[in-house]
């Protein structure tokens, strides 16, 4: 008996398309809804430096938390809906975000803002048109450490049947059968290397100025 | 013109970094200040585009309060220049000059036109315009800066110390640079320092500050020199003050030897009718163009090694007397005809 039955892996084609799709969609949520809470923390922390160490925290407490109990002690409210893996998955995502776009903002040079400033740039243009772009490497590199943490957490949620690509191992174990398990392995490594490599290549299109520069 | 009215800048409770400042910048002139670490020549300069708010006092530009005007609309109409050029490294050397036009909503082509012609003002080659900062010298990073601050055509340029990354050689060319576009472009400039050779090199006045904030003298260089209002002030000019103040002055500024041994060439002059007072005589042919010099007496003529020009300034005429074998030098004007001698006793009554 071959590790791999093809013969399964073609009946099942539709299905695993499914659960992969579901696998980016969760990823890409979770990840969308980090950002969209840890960045508005992380501007509050670069502004008012008080509240940086609390949020650290925060944050942290909430990354240690067993990712399992987690997605348990949230059933009672949320059910077994797409909802409990979502806020579950978001919140592993904050640490990694908040922190690093607080070191992409504290890392912009202070005579470049102080430059920005004295050209006469009100605060929100500085923000996005001088100080997000410079802080934007140390920012896509939360992202994508982010990025692929979440895809490997996406298939533990598969326990609350919410899973990607993680029902494909439920499936194998349940049946002792090793081809969905495999076909969920490969493509969950397959998906987050390229999810790495597009975000890799989205910073560098993103950043001409980086080019051929040591960092 | 801008004026400082009793301006005052504390910081916290305790600190005071400018204390009750009157002071006067004159529109179109370069105006310095100057002074050692902690005497509030940068917080003066930051007051006026209010990167600093005052704590006490008025500020106002052409009789207009800065504060009557909102602070990005005034700093848009202040260039700034400080010391570590302060680039945007995310934009190109065209993308930094065009920061000021862009946010004053100038339209492409007016933006591109303006930012091509700096790039030629400020001494820098077109083929840099899609450089990023990392990729210049400290050198082109502060014509860069310059060019920026320059874009939108600012009536006043406030520039922190913007020489004082670069190495000694750039800066002299930075300095001649600055002087030299201030000369067509004619700028109320504003340029912080604490190098004293800087000051008396850049500034028409010169605003000496003493630590605490305290505004010690405000005058051109030549009066500051000629003139230090304390000890502190005369401290700060150096030992070597009368220098500088030479440096200040060409030749048609200072007299000339008086009864100069001279000697017409072409006419044989009996040696008993030759001064006694010097033990040589400067030679000259019938035409007044200068031959050279020989002992009292003697026949060979020696070429001097030195001559001056009318517009010298007097320190090199200094250290050429003071390596000619015979302790004068001589003036030679555009003609080429011999206009006196002088050493170092008609510079000392150019200072007088």
């Amino acid at each position: 008996m071959s590790l791999v039955q093809w013969d399964w892996v073609a009946r099942h084609g539709g299905e695993i398309g499914a659960q992969l799709g579901q696998h980016v969609l969760l990823t890409g949520l979770a990840l969308g809804f980090g950002l969209l809470i840890a960045f508005p923390l992380a501007l509050a922390a670069v502004r008012w430096p008080r509240f940086y160490g609390p949020s650290l925290g925060l944050t942290g407490i909430l990354f240690t938390v067993p990712s399992l109990a987690l997605f348990i002690l949230l059933i009672p409210f949320t059910g077994l809906s797409i909802a409990t893996s979502l806020i579950g998955l978001t919140i592993y995502t904050l640490l990694i975000l908040f922190r690093n776009i607080v070191e992409g903002l504290r890392g912009v040079p202070a005579d470049v803002s102080e430059a920005a400033k004295a050209l006469g740039y009100s605060r929100g243009r500085r923000l996005v048109q001088v100080e997000l772009p410079i802080a934007l490497p140390v920012i896509m590199a939360g992202v994508r450490i982010a990025a692929v943490t979440t895809i490997g957490m996406v298939t533990v949620t598969a326990l609350i049947g919410q899973g990607g690509l993680g029902q494909l191992f439920i499936t194998g174990f349940t049946l002792h059968f090793t081809t969905p398990l495999l076909v969920g392995f490969v493509l969950s490594i397959a998906l987050a290397v390229s999810v790495d490599l597009l975000l890799a290549g989205l910073l560098w299109w993103l950043t001409p100025w980086q080019r051929g520069r040591a960092t | 013109m801008i004026t400082f009215e009793q301006v005052t800048k504390r910081y916290g409770d305790q600190t005071v970094a400018v204390d009750g400042l009157d002071l006067t910048i004159a529109s179109g002139e370069l105006t310095v200040l100057v002074g050692p670490s902690g005497c509030g020549k940068t917080t003066t300069l930051r007051m006026i585009n209010r990167l600093e708010p005052a704590s006490a006092g008025r500020i106002a530009i052409d009789d207009r309060a800065i504060d009557s005007l909102d602070a990005m609309t005034l700093r848009r109409g202040i260039g700034y220049v400080m010391q570590h050029s302060g680039l945007f490294p995310h934009r190109s050397v065209f993308d930094n000059i065009a920061t000021v036009p862009r946010l004053l909503g100038w339209k492409k082509p007016a933006v591109q036109e303006r930012v091509h012609r700096l790039i030629e003002t400020v001494g820098l080659s077109p083929s840099l315009a899609t450089r990023y900062p990392h990729q210049l010298s400290g050198g082109q990073q502060q014509r860069v800066g310059v060019a920026r601050a320059l874009a939108a055509d600012p009536p006043i340029l406030l520039m922190d110390e913007p020489f004082a990354a670069v190495d000694p050689i750039v800066r002299r060319r930075l300095q001649d640079e600055l002087l030299d576009l201030q000369a067509r472009l004619q700028k109320t400039i504003v340029f912080v320092t604490h190098d004293i050779d800087e000051a008396i090199r850049l500034g028409d006045r010169i605003a000496i500050f003493a630590v605490g904030g305290r505004l010690a003298q405000f005058d051109t260089p030549r009066n500051l020199l000629a003139a230090p209002a304390d000890d502190f002030v005369a401290d700060f000019l150096g030992r070597d003050r009368e220098l500088k103040r030479l440096a200040l002055l060409d030749v048609r500024q200072a007299p000339r030897m008086h009864a100069p041994p001279l000697v017409d060439n072409d006419r044989a002059v009996p040696e008993a009718k030759e001064s006694t007072v010097h033990d040589w005589v400067v030679v000259h042919d019938n035409a007044g163009r200068l031959l050279g010099w020989r002992h009292r007496g003697a026949s060979a003529l020696q070429p001097f090694t030195d001559t001056v020009s009318p517009t010298t300034a007097l320190d090199r005429v200094l250290a050429a007397a003071l390596r000619s074998p015979i302790g004068v030098v001589p003036v030679v004007d555009d003609d080429g005809c011999l206009d006196g001698l002088i050493g170092p006793a008609e510079l000392r009554k150019a200072l007088a």
